[in-house]
């Protein structure tokens, strides 16, 4: 079997050779570098522009950003044909091609972020490598702890208030530099797109500008989501715990959990706004200028975007992912609840993004006589099932989040709740 | 007798005028329009092809042909080179169809039509239908080369586009980028796949295989740098035609009866 | 120089150092897993950056389909026979395969018998403007359905004269021979001022279609008089004054398109010098 012929459906006239190639882990990997490219540039926000408001979700931030990006990186590694080779995109570039900048691009903002966490962190290892060292027993975890927390000091043990300006300094730089990369990082999956002139619904200058748009809404929906559900599930363990023990000291007040501030969330949701606006009023120009010029290809792109792809596009992305939480971040007085509502819907509209584009330019063949159809694989019945279909997305989508559970124990994300 | 220059220097000085002269004249070679043809591209060949659609009649051998000499899996849906039938009917009707790459030839009226089922059209409604096989361009600024983000595709000196299988990692964007659907995924190597006009035969003097299968003549093989080609010939004297000429891939493969609504 | 260095000793440029060495080893690494040949080649560095080795391993490819000029060598007689237009054109690997190393290996080529083979070209389909309108052909779901072509039609000798009549698969199709027509229409072989008969090599049935039972079922045979029956053959060729295998013919689009040949040649007294001349001058002037 052709790769791709399984989950490929076609009718009319479709070349022999066309099938549905970049399926859905082509869709997660713009989703996944979305939502790092936004989660750094929202931690950025505090450390670059001082705004104080987001001073409590600028760590988490980053913390969250360096577990996506293994994450981003996995729909690549399982979509490839021959993914063993796939290091030879750092090893030959050819830079001609937008997709040879991943290699350089990733590898950078790896650095940037890598480099941005330790500044940040940098007392907190030495803190704790101290710490474990003076302790005479320790157990295996803690030797392990012990040997992480030492190797991550990176040999330098000066925590004085002179080295903790200078930690200031770097990360401030660090992230002045990382936001223009981050923008690169997604606009380069745009410029993917947008640069395959044999492509008539992607080929236009404005994917580049759609993507990062779309990518820092993501990030920042993302990260709010993330935030409010960590915040309560702490809040709930809190308290099962309190009822048990109510005597106990030892343990976190509930009291002392910096409780979800609603003002963090209501700053954050402007910003949020702001780009939820940008990213459909390009949309919508793009639409509208393929419609006006009606070129050989508008014929069957209409077919598609009105027909075919209508509830996809215009209910699921326009209407519920933009319009719907649009409406509920701008009527007054925000709670909670109504932010996770809307966070979730501007995910899903992100997502439905990202498969109109990468799904939908395969909706339809080259002769521009004839279509096809996307079958996501939902029952893995073999590894290409497993790593193509919803299984392999969901995959993708689960291990930032262990890896964050994990990176936590090392960054701590919570600065007020910081046990020595 | 002080301005009068002697004998020999006078001979002395005009033979090294004279070939001092000639030196820079040499350089100027008078050339054959053979030699500024080849010059231009610094490579005794440049491979192009002619696809006669006025004489191909559907049969197919050609695509059996490729897919048995390049292995390519004969029951593998995709091929190097395939032909489309395009019937055209009297109310304005456009029905086209390629089934299994024309394979097996074309031996029913009927249109596949893929999940619409198919379309049988009697033959007092067609205005005019024809058979355009198809292959890959071997473009001059080949799109398809442009993205490769590993240099695993590349373009030979006499002009045809090769894909190195121990170094594609498959990522598909070249698949992508063709406007020509001229690529696809080889089932058992899993790299990019598609036609090389039959390399390993055209180096060695033989023509291409689909070539030397057609029965009826309407796939030519030939050397632009060779003036006397009998193909270089068509294309330069007979009036031919490109696919997707607007995007700038500048095709090597030339169409003769190319109509308006083949695409 | 010294506040220099202790600028640099600053643990801040500890991460870059780490991020160097890891580019150290990723250049060394490199080396060794990047082939020597690989690099920007003719074409420059959009379309030239590639291992020239891969060139190499392209010209490798095993040649399959050798031609049929190294067939000509030991099949001559096939050859010979096959001289004769329409399947010449045809190369003898189309239908046999490719024949590789043979005859060491394969030690045969096959012969494939099936319907399909043939039908790839001689499926009727009257496509204007493209060759395969002038190509004989058959609707395959009423001629002879499930049979292979071959028990009737020679390959190398495809002509109508070559048909294969006299051999017992021709009777298993309900074909019945001419003996058993002249049985009864006896007039129809009679010779007519002595003129040569053409279409005395053509079996009646090749027109009339199989005479199975006649006259008890079916009770009258079929009279084919559409233009495409006779133009399967009398179809002048391209660039020829004459049909295949030196036939007379005629180009069908400029000789009385339209009209039935047998408004004026008699088909089983095609000879021109019988042609009904009045039936041709009434035909002109109207």
């Amino acid at each position: 079997m052709i790769p791709g012929e399984l989950w490929t459906l076609k009718d009319l006239f479709v070349l022999p050779n066309e099938y549905i190639y970049w399926s859905i882990q082509i869709v997660m990997y713009p989703f996944m570098t979305g939502l790092v490219a936004g989660s750094f540039v929202l931690s950025s926000l505090y450390h670059v522009f001082g705004i104080k408001q987001l001073k409590g979700i600028a760590s988490f931030a980053l913390v969250l950003c360096f577990a996506l990006l293994p994450a981003a990186m996995l729909p690549l590694v399982l979509h490839l044909q021959g993914p063993f080779r796939g290091i030879n995109v750092l090893m030959t570039p050819h830079f001609t091609s937008a997709i040879a900048a991943f290699g350089i691009v990733f590898s950078t903002y790896f650095a940037i972020v890598a480099s941005e966490l330790w500044f940040l962190y940098r007392k907190h290892f030495v803190e704790e490598s101290l710490f474990l060292k003076k302790k005479p027993h320790k157990t295996l975890t803690e030797r392990l702890l012990y040997v992480i927390f030492t190797v991550l000091t990176l040999g330098s043990f000066d925590i004085t208030q002179q080295a903790q300006h200078k930690d200031e300094k770097a990360i401030k730089v660090l992230a002045t530099v990382g936001i223009p990369v981050a923008l690169f990082l997604h606009g380069y999956a745009g410029f993917i797109f947008g640069s395959v002139k044999a492509n008539a619904l992607w080929m236009t200058p404005l994917m580049p500008v759609i993507f990062i748009m779309s990518a820092v809404v993501s990030g920042i929906a993302f990260c709010m989501l993330t935030y409010i559900v960590t915040m309560e599930i702490r809040k709930f363990l809190v308290f099962l715990a309190r009822r048990e023990q109510p005597q106990t000291h030892a343990l976190e007040r509930r009291e002392d959990i910096k409780s979800v501030e609603i003002g963090v969330i209501k700053m954050t949701s402007r910003y949020l706004i702001f780009f939820l606006v940008s990213a459909i009023s390009l949309e919508l120009l793009d639409l509208i200028f393929r419609g006006y010029t009606g070129i050989a290809s508008w014929d069957v792109l209409r077919s598609v975007l009105f027909g075919k792809d209508f509830i996809k596009i215009f209910v699921l992305q326009y209407g519920l992912g933009n319009l719907v939480p649009l409406i509920l971040f701008l009527i007054p007085g925000l709670t909670i609840r109504r932010t996770i509502v809307g966070v979730t819907l501007v995910l899903l509209g992100v997502f439905m993004m990202r498969w109109n584009v990468v799904i939908g330019g395969q909706a339809f063949s080259l002769t521009l006589a004839g279509y096809m159809e996307y079958l996501l694989p939902v029952i893995p019945h073999s590894w290409e099932t497993f790593k193509e279909g919803v299984t392999g997305a969901l995959t993708v989508l689960v291990l930032p989040l262990v890896l964050f559970y994990f990176y936590a124990k090392i960054f701590p994300v919570f600065p007020s709740s910081e046990s020595s | 007798m002080t301005d009068a220059i002697s004998r020999r220097d006078f001979l002395k000085k005009t033979t090294i005028a004279v070939a001092g002269v000639l030196v820079p004249v040499a350089a100027f070679e008078i050339l054959s329009p053979d030699r500024v043809q080849a010059l231009k591209t610094g490579d005794p060949v440049r491979w192009a092809f002619v696809v006669d659609t006025y004489k191909c009649v559907g049969c197919g051998f050609c695509v059996k042909a490729c897919k048995l000499e390049n292995e390519v899996p004969y029951d593998a849906n995709a091929s190097r080179t395939w032909v489309e039938r395009y019937v055209l009917t009297k109310d304005g009707g456009f029905h086209a169809d390629s089934p299994m790459a024309g394979r097996d030839g074309y031996s029913s009226p009927t249109i596949d039509l893929n999940e619409s089922g198919s379309l049988y059209i009697p033959p007092e409604d067609i205005d005019k239908a024809f058979f355009v096989p198809k292959l890959c361009n071997q473009c001059e600024k080949p799109p398809c080369v442009q993205v490769c983000p590993v240099g695993a595709t590349f373009r030979t000196p006499d002009g045809v586009v090769l894909v190195d299988r121990t170094w594609c990692i498959g990522c598909g964007y070249c698949i992508m980028a063709c406007p020509y659907g001229a690529r696809f995924f080889h089932p058992v190597y899993h790299t990019a796949e598609k036609c090389t006009f039959c390399y390993h035969r055209i180096t060695k003097g033989l023509k291409s295989a689909c070539v030397q299968a057609c029965p009826f003549g309407a796939r030519q093989l030939g050397n632009l740098n060779d003036p006397n080609d009998p193909v270089a010939q068509v294309i330069n004297t007979e009036r031919v035609g490109v696919l997707r000429k607007e995007y700038g891939t500048k095709p090597q493969v030339f169409y003769i009866g190319l109509d308006r609504e083949v695409r | 120089m010294g506040m220099a260095v202790r600028y640099m000793k600053s643990h801040v440029w500890r991460p870059l150092l780490v991020i160097i060495g890891l580019v150290i080893l990723l250049l060394v690494f490199r080396h060794f897993y990047v082939p020597q040949d690989f690099g920007v080649h003719e074409n420059g560095f959009t379309y030239g950056l590639y291992r020239t080795g891969a060139v190499e391993d392209w010209k490798k490819v095993t040649v399959k389909y050798q031609g049929e000029e190294s067939c000509k060598a030991c099949h001559r007689d096939v050859f010979e026979s096959r001289i004769l237009y329409p399947h010449k054109i045809i190369e003898c690997e189309n239908c046999h395969g490719p024949s590789g190393d043979h005859p060491t290996d394969p030690a045969k080529l096959p012969v494939d018998r099936s319907r399909e083979l043939c039908l790839r070209c001689h499926t009727k389909l009257r496509y204007p403007t493209s060759a395969r309108a002038g190509i004989v052909g058959i609707d395959p779901t009423t001629h002879n359905p499930g049979f292979e072509c071959s028990k009737c039609h020679k390959p190398h000798q495809p002509s109508v004269q070559f048909l294969r009549f006299s051999t017992e698969d021709w009777k298993h199709i309900e074909y019945r021979g001419r003996d058993y027509c002249q049985n009864c229409h006896k007039s129809e072989f009679d010779d007519e001022g002595g003129y040569p008969h053409p279409h005395a090599a053509i079996e009646c049935e090749s027109c009339h279609g199989p005479a199975r039972q006649h006259p008890t079922d079916p009770p009258k045979l079929a009279i084919d008089t559409t233009r495409e029956l006779c133009l399967g053959c009398h179809t002048r060729l391209p660039g020829s004054s004459t049909a295949h295998d030196g036939l007379k013919g005629v180009n069908p689009v400029g000789h009385n398109p339209g009209v039935e040949c047998v408004k004026c040649h008699n088909p089983h007294r095609p000879a021109l010098q019988l042609l009904d001349w009045t039936k041709v001058r009434s035909f002109e002037r109207s």
